[in-house]
């Protein structure tokens, strides 16, 4: 009896160990042959491949948040599962960062006469900190917001962006897998941010909601595979009596695509499904012609953020550049050779406060 | 050594190769594999373990062909090349760690590396040499298996330390059994649980409560934390030292367990015997003993203690905490010598408890790494006071209660006694169960190890 079930253990380890790494080598996502390739180190390149053609990953990462997370109460790679929802926190903050790109700001803001607001949004973290447990170290975003603001210069503005969220918390101003607002949370901030820039923002009942996707996903459930929240749905908001939208026309490198709307749909098939806005972040720069007669322009700079709540600036602006920083810099440029800032009615700058001090891309305010 | 890599590629391609090796060549397939995993984090780590092997493979042919007084120059000189070894290589890609570090402020440039096994393969090769030369035993012919058993890789990590005379039937014969495999299955796959689920989780615990200012928290989480951190590195070390077990195991080696329920000991000096016994050993073998009158060694003698207690803070990094955590240890050790008259009149049990209360008090030395920290922290503990609106402790108790329950259960000797006793009422039910606790422990570990644990050692 011993023997026989020694034997039944030996052969159900090998068995496990070697399935699993047979279909490692045989269906991973990656190819063997990478590992083998000259350039860099070959420990990490096995390490690299190993972990992402492991087989069952998402399984394996829900058995964990399911035997770890939720037993515990802990954060994974810093992400908390609350009841119904999964909060990204951030312990860390880079301060010196984040005061530097104020300081770029004011600079910048010197250089032109157009005036120039500042736009820092809370993340999830920020606005649903009461629901995390004392215990967990997160970073006070309203506080990092407030003096951040206290130190802009006289040619930059600030708008409050925490209290419409924090307001709205119990509404669905947040994907429940996302660290991302939703498109509500997005019309929130849009309707106050214009009440401060003293114009008159579009009641929701101007729009019909589109319900474009009811089975979202997003990148906090990709990292824990958390069983404890209900997919996310992504909403459009549709103006309901003409489109807003003359042409949108959006660049990288070398490359230009039209298009008739600020929505893309194809990114339902994609990685992100979040991408739908704007093309999320795959554009360097967002050249949109609205129907408004208003004859203003703005000129937009923006983390992905501000992606999902360009649609609701739509009726305000006849036309609108939309600039991503860290795309303009990795192609080598500067803010001078995608747009002129004296060309247009209002500059607005608009972050999430986490990717704020996280950017090293407001270099591109000062030319070459 | 505990990752995806080493579990589910390193271990069957080693293990099939070794198994077609055959007995005769089993001792170069376990050396090459000693290599690949030494030289896999960086090639210069191999330097210091070659020349340990070397120096403790002359040593022996020099004891054995040359006449004494050359034999003992070079036993000196393997000796203090090993000692120097143990100093600056091992730990010492941690700069607090790091002997030229704390000297002269500048880490050594080799510092980045990790000089995997410097802590072991330097007392194999010290133990070894002198062995031969006191003709404990005969030295080994072959080279490849001096280097085996020098640099025996499952136990480079934190041990056991093993000694020559005790494996040379197995490196001469490297048999692999049904029995041997399966319980060497199990000690590598328990390993794995203990590191993954217990030790990284509990370590955790510290690390939350130990960032909080002193002054915010209670006596109480002071408690939580510190044996949250003794569990923690208990575990760290025993699932090292298991897996290491349950590698050599299955390649056909017997193996010392290194680790005997030391929390249930009835004092420092045993709990110092019972916690990585195998080192506590050869601390006794090749230094204590050396350094007592010959015609006594039945005493306890504090200069030859002081010295063995010295080595064990090198074992265990260079850095200041280690100094000052080894001067308490020294301390209570004095004491307890000098009181052993009287406490040999108290309860066992009593004595545990009081044991491990002083233990905990002082384990904050070796925790932070500056000594004015580590004072605070104790003082707070003994401070009994700060429970109003303490949301640490309510944290440890809401959220850890079970892996506390576990880890308690598993470190003191209830869980022994429970498994010794089930196995007299029914050895056949435990083996009927173990197979099916083994599958479930390496699919949890699995997800451990994919959700992105920490893998490495942690103290």
């Amino acid at each position: 009896m011993k023997r026989s079930l020694n034997l039944i253990s030996i052969a159900g380890f090998f068995t496990i160990i070697i399935m699993l790494a047979v279909s490692t080598l045989i269906f991973g996502r990656d190819s063997l042959s990478g590992i083998f390739s000259s350039d860099g180190d070959i420990r990490v390149k096995t390490e690299t491949f190993i972990s992402s053609s492991f087989p069952l990953d998402s399984n394996w990462r829900s058995l964990h948040t399911m035997i770890y997370g939720a037993v515990t109460g802990e954060t994974i790679n810093d992400v908390f599962s609350d009841e119904d929802r999964l909060i990204k926190v951030y312990p860390d903050y880079d301060r010196d960062r984040a005061f530097s790109n104020v300081g770029l700001i004011n600079n910048f803001a010197r250089k032109t006469d157009t005036p120039i607001s500042l736009v820092l949004a809370p993340t999830a973290a920020g606005v649903y900190r009461d629901s995390l447990p004392d215990y967990i170290e997160n970073t006070d975003q309203l506080g990092i917001i407030n003096s951040l603001y206290y130190k802009l210069g006289k040619g930059v503005g600030s708008i409050d962006m925490f209290y419409p969220l924090y307001s709205a918390k119990d509404d669905y101003i947040f994907y429940r897998t996302s660290d991302c607002w939703t498109s509500l949370g997005a019309y929130y901030a849009y309707e106050d941010m214009m009440r401060q820039l003293g114009a008159q923002p579009y009641d929701l009942s101007n729009y019909d909601l589109e319900y474009a996707d009811d089975s979202y996903y997003g990148e906090l459930y990709q990292q824990l595979r958390y069983m404890g929240c209900e997919e996310d749905s992504i909403n459009l908001f549709r103006p309901k009596f003409s489109s807003t939208v003359d042409e949108v026309k959006l660049y990288r490198d070398n490359e230009e695509i039209s298009a008739a709307s600020v929505y893309f749909k194809s990114a339902f098939n994609s990685a992100d499904k979040n991408d739908v806005y704007l093309h999320g972040s795959d554009y360097t720069r967002a050249e949109i012609d609205t129907t408004s007669e208003s004859g203003l322009r703005l000129l937009l700079i923006k983390g992905h953020y501000a992606n999902t709540l360009v649609a609701f600036l739509l009726p305000h602006y006849e036309h609108i550049t939309v600039i991503d920083p860290d795309r303009l810099k990795a192609e080598g440029r500067t803010l001078a050779d995608a747009a002129d800032p004296d060309s247009y009615d209002r500059i607005l700058i608009m972050y999430d406060c986490v990717q704020f001090s996280r950017t090293d891309s407001f270099d591109i305010f000062n030319n070459k | 050594m505990v990752s995806i890599g080493y579990l589910y590629f390193f271990l069957p391609v080693f293990m099939a190769l070794y198994a077609l090796a055959g007995q005769k060549y089993r001792p170069v397939m376990f050396l090459l594999a000693g290599v690949f995993v030494v030289g896999w984090d960086s090639v210069f780590s191999l330097i210091p373990i070659v020349l340990s092997i070397v120096f403790g493979y002359l040593s022996a042919l020099v004891s054995e062909k040359a006449p004494r007084k050359a034999a003992g120059a070079f036993l000196a000189l393997t000796v203090l090349l090993n000692a120097a070894a143990l100093v600056f290589f091992s730990y010492s890609r941690y700069y607090d760690t790091d002997l030229s570090g704390r000297l002269t402020g500048h880490p050594l440039p080799f510092s980045d590396y990790h000089f995997i096994g410097a802590g072991i393969y330097t007392l194999h090769s010290i133990s070894y040499s002198a062995d031969i030369f006191m003709k404990k035993y005969e030295r080994e012919k072959s080279f490849v298996k001096t280097a085996c058993y020098i640099g025996f890789f499952p136990c480079l990590i934190c041990g056991p330390v093993l000694r020559y005379d005790r494996i040379k039937e197995d490196l001469a014969h490297p048999v692999i059994s049904y029995d041997r495999m399966a319980d060497g299955i199990r000690a590598l796959v328990y390993g794995f649980a203990q590191k993954l689920i217990i030790a990284s989780p509990l370590l955790t615990v510290w690390q939350r409560i130990s960032a909080v200012k002193t002054a915010d928290l209670s006596f109480a989480s002071c408690w939580f934390a510190a044996a949250a951190f003794s569990l923690a590195m208990y575990f760290d070390f025993k699932a090292y030292c298991d897996i290491a077990k349950g590698m050599g195991l299955m390649a056909g080696f017997s193996m010392p367990d290194n680790f005997s329920a030391p929390f249930s000991a009835g004092g420092f000096n045993e709990l110092m015997k019972r916690f990585c016994s195998t080192l506590y050993e050869w601390a006794r073998d090749y230094i204590y003993r050396p350094l007592c009158p010959k015609n006594d060694k039945e005493n306890i003698h504090l200069p030859a203690m002081l010295a063995a207690s010295v080595f064990g803070v090198i074992w265990f990094g260079i850095g200041g905490r280690y100094f000052v955590w080894g001067l308490f240890f020294l301390l209570v050790l004095t004491f307890e010598y000098i009181s052993r008259k009287l406490l040999t009149k108290v309860n066992h049990v009593l004595r545990s408890v009081f044991m491990n209360i002083i233990f905990l008090g002082g384990l904050p030395l070796a925790a932070f790494s500056a000594p004015a920290d580590a004072l605070r922290f104790i003082a707070k503990m003994f401070s009994f006071s700060g429970l109003a609106g303490d949301v640490y402790a309510l944290y440890v108790v809401k959220n850890y209660f079970v892996l506390y329950f576990i880890a308690i259960l598993f470190a003191f000797a209830p869980a022994r006694l429970v498994r010794t006793n089930f196995n007299r009422l029914n050895p056949n039910i435990v083996r009927i169960v173990q197979p099916i606790v083994q599958t479930i422990l390496l699919l949890l570990s699995t997800a451990f190890l994919c959700a992105g644990q920490p893998e490495g050692f942690m103290f």
